[in-house]
């Protein structure tokens, strides 16, 4: 019998990472969410490994568009294969690793970044692993100089003589104060002080002394010889960044509707301590507020966390076939590729009737006998005996798979099963219940 | 108010979104005007190059940067002494001396932006290039216009949903193709699931259960109104052919179902850019002009609007490869049976003013869509694009 109050244990494990196992869900279930969440807490974050391939275009290239066109290829496939291989890092990594790599999830929809060199796809990565749950401050400027982050916003081409305003802006929109906070001067004068932060040809920052305009600019009041790091010092003391930093991790982690009591407190906690993410989000996901039912369950999750988070469920890897690439181009996120510097606008616009139809089907795969198999993708190989091994004899299983799979009320769950088990009456089966409530639109919560 | 009008929209008041739409329209089907306007936006991704689409015959700077590629002799068809057209465009030469196809040319917006998915995300959600939306046009035209409306009064023809036809609250319905869609509806237990009564009304699960039900009933109901309305005359076996042979016989199952949007893509010509161009515009002709004799068969041309755009044009000067690279203003095609005045009044593009290499921009592509918005679809434009801008006008 499940006594404890186990909706907590999952909660903080849908939003602090990918949701649990089976066996992870049996062993914590019975212990507080602090047992967890110390888990989560990551004692130490490696760097990837960067892979050895940079297309060396040289100058004859320019002539020769189809061997272009292959290097692009190239550069777009094994990029493909640094997204798969964080994907399955969400999906299957330990207990250990999850907080990491959903923090990066988070940063990459926050800075968010069009990557298509593989290099600079886990150099991004990395700058968010190292900073995510660092300071904020190391994470801007780190974000800042950025191969990547030059490349898609231009900052390469942000010179003295023909400034370029597309990063200066988006830092002040989109990664720090948004938007009414500042004015178009100010966005010139950033843009001026960011001048000469470049890359070389393999995508390494560089400080471009000659193109850097080292001029007096006039920034959010502050007068000087401001550079890069000046104007995000100037930008750290707004309060006004502490709660918009606050703002979008709230509306992230907690619920989509800010609480402002509490965003403001996160805050002035921000400023307290520099910037410190790390205290934040240890302090946010031990609070009570997280845990208090009315934020349960209120988020839809992006596809990439509804996959992981299957497949982790599952214990079973999705096959990088073209069926992977598809579910996430048709459902709306692929890594590496956000919409815009935006990012994902997340919550009911990850539903359409398509992607959400896919959503419903893609569950089937996990049984051999799936009616809607989908052309392009192979079933996965569930080890369904592995997962049932610890299940006691007499066990309710339904009961137990929908406490752990989904974020509903006890009372909810219950009325769930009650009108599934007549459509599931052939085939009662554990692995029909598990597919079963996959699909329902119950489990696209989090 | 006529009195048929008025018979016609009392008789669509009654009829529920669940009645079978399909099963009304053979009422409709006679009068000579929708209560909704069509609108059927094609897009041409990868920045379709316009000056080798419509050519401008008279002005040297033209034959000067585009030693190769200036379309020459029998490559070419004369409209008038100053424009020509590309051959793979002659299906479409009667509509033009009809009046029903109108290009528009030097169409775009300030600060042009080179990069293809920006400048895309700039036509498709209408903002300026220092904005960055995420809502499209025709989304916010549904959250404005379309609370009562079907869920599947937008269509797309496609895999997944673009973002023109994301909006707020709601959505346009994708589909790549009728039979497929209901298919893909026929789990048996995702359409007992989706029929379960909801108790509340709030909330994210009820409206993902709604948005699942909708889908089994869209699926369902398209799926009957294609096989219902066989064209009456071959499409192209092509890709946008296949697109506008789904959009012309959805046309003629619901009322409800007024938007639609189709895609042809490859306009990314950076190497030999004649053959591949030549192709996709010959595509493009030959599917309009079925599409056009069709919806006229079904005298619903006068009620149809197409637009047809690019993200951005290419470079007036042709690169080392015999293509071109991303340039910025281009023209948009407007087709339909009520366009009035010199169809190609605003087609000729002028080389004399060049900004930085690139064609500049006459006509801003908002002011299109609030002529859309406004004169065509008769919404209030100002809600859809949050400002005003110049006026154009559909009419000559």
């Amino acid at each position: 019998m499940i006594t404890m109050d186990t909706t907590s244990v999952t909660h903080l494990s849908r939003r602090a990472g990918f949701g649990l196992t089976l066996s992870e869900y049996q062993a914590f279930r019975s212990q507080t969410t602090e047992q967890l969440f110390n888990r989560y807490w990551p004692e130490q974050i490696t760097d990837l490994e960067e892979p050895d391939f940079f297309p060396q275009v040289r100058l004859k290239d320019l002539q020769d568009p189809e061997r272009l066109v292959k290097l692009r290829q190239q550069a777009r496939e094994l990029t493909g294969r640094v997204a798969y291989d964080w994907f399955m890092r969400m999906a299957l990594g330990p207990l250990e690793t999850q907080l990491v790599e959903r923090i990066c999830l988070f940063w990459h929809g926050h800075f968010a970044c069009r990557i298509e060199q593989p290099v600079l796809a886990v150099r991004y990565l990395n700058t968010l692993r190292r900073h995510g749950l660092g300071n904020f401050r190391d994470l801007v400027l780190n974000i800042a100089r950025d191969g990547a982050m030059i490349r898609y916003l231009n900052n390469q081409q942000n010179r003295k003589d023909q400034p370029n305003e597309n990063f200066a802006r988006e830092l002040m929109e989109l990664f720090t104060m948004g938007r009414g906070n500042y004015s178009e001067r100010d966005v010139k004068e950033a843009a001026r002080a960011f001048t000469g932060w470049s890359t070389d040809l393999q995508g390494n920052y560089i400080f471009r002394t000659r193109q850097h305009d080292d001029g007096i600019k006039s920034f959010l009041g502050n007068t000087g010889h401001w550079n890069g790091e000046d104007i995000v010092d100037i930008i750290l003391k707004q309060e006004v960044t502490a709660e918009f930093i606050a703002n979008r991790i709230y509306r992230y982690f907690v619920h989509p509707t800010v609480d402002r009591e509490v965003v403001s407190a996160m805050a002035q906690r921000l400023l307290a301590t520099k910037y410190d993410l790390g205290d934040l989000f240890r302090n946010l996901f031990t609070s009570d507020h997280f845990y208090e039912p009315h934020n349960v369950g209120v988020r839809i999750k992006s596809p990439v966390e509804w996959l992981a988070g299957m497949s982790r469920a599952l214990q079973t890897p999705i096959p990088p076939d073209q069926g992977l690439a598809g579910f996430f181009r048709l459902t709306g996120q692929v890594l590496f590729n956000p919409p815009n510097v935006a990012g994902w606008p997340g919550g009911r616009s990850w539903v359409d009737n398509a992607s959400l139809q896919l959503r419903t089907n893609i569950p089937f795969l996990a049984l051999n006998d799936t009616p809607n198999r989908n052309r392009k993708s192979r079933p996965w190989e569930v080890d369904w005996s592995q997962m049932t091994k610890n299940i006691p004899a007499g066990q309710n299983y339904p009961e137990l798979l929908a406490a752990w799979l989904l974020v509903q009320s006890s009372g909810e769950r219950t009325a769930l099963i009650h009108f599934l088990r007549p459509l599931l009456h052939a085939k009662p089966e554990f692995p029909y219940w598990t597919v079963a409530l996959l699909a329902t639109p119950e489990y696209q919560m989090a | 108010m006529k009195r048929r009008t008025f018979l016609r929209q009392s008789a669509i008041a009654s009829t529920s979104l669940w009645v079978p739409a399909f099963i009304r329209h053979y009422q409709s089907e006679r009068l000579s005007s929708r209560h909704k306007k069509i609108l059927v936006v094609i897009q041409w991704s990868g920045g379709n190059d316009g000056l080798n689409t419509l050519v401008p015959l008279g002005q040297d700077t033209y034959y000067q940067l585009r030693p190769n590629l200036a379309l020459q002799g029998e490559e070419v068809i004369s409209l008038t002494p100053e424009l020509g057209m590309h051959a793979s465009l002659a299906p479409l030469v009667d509509g033009i001396h009809q009046g029903f196809i109108q290009p528009v040319n030097q169409v775009g917006y300030p600060n042009p932006d080179r990069s293809h998915f920006r400048s895309m995300d700039i036509w498709q959600s209408a903002s300026g290039s220092d904005q960055t939306w995420s809502t499209g046009w025709l989304g916010r035209y549904l959250d404005h216009e379309c609370a009562a409306c079907s869920p599947h009064s937008a269509i797309e023809v496609g895999d997944a949903l673009t973002l023109a036809l994301k909006g707020k609250e709601r959505q346009g319905f994708v589909l790549e193709d009728p039979e497929l869609l209901q298919r893909a509806a026929s789990n048996p237990y995702l359409r007992a699931l989706a029929g379960r009564p909801v108790t509340r009304s709030e909330g994210a699960v009820p409206y993902l259960y709604k948005v699942m039900q909708e889908t089994h009933s869209s699926a369902d109901l398209l799926g009957q109104a294609y096989r219902a309305h066989p064209p009456s005359r071959d499409f192209p076996a092509t890709p946008l052919g296949k697109q506008l042979e789904i959009i012309a016989r959805l046309i003629l199952s619901d009322e409800d179902i007024h938007i639609f949007y189709a895609s042809l893509t490859g306009f990314d010509t950076h190497a030999n850019q004649k053959p591949a161009q030549s192709r996709l515009l010959k595509e493009y002709a030959e599917a309009l002009q079925i599409f056009m004799a069709e919806l006229q068969h079904h005298q619903l041309w006068q009620d149809t609007l197409v637009l047809t755009f690019s993200e951005f044009g290419r470079r007036v000067a042709e690169n080392a490869s015999r293509g071109t690279d991303h340039g910025a203003a281009n023209q948009i095609w407007l087709a339909g049976g009520s366009l009035t005045g010199d169809p190609l009044r605003r087609s000729v593009p002028d080389l004399s003013k060049l900004i930085d290499g690139d064609l500049a921009f006459r006509t801003d592509f908002r002011s299109i869509y609030q002529a859309i918005l406004g004169q065509w679809l008769a919404t209030d434009a100002n809600q859809v694009l949050n400002r005003d801008f110049p006026e154009f006008s559909l009419h000559g």
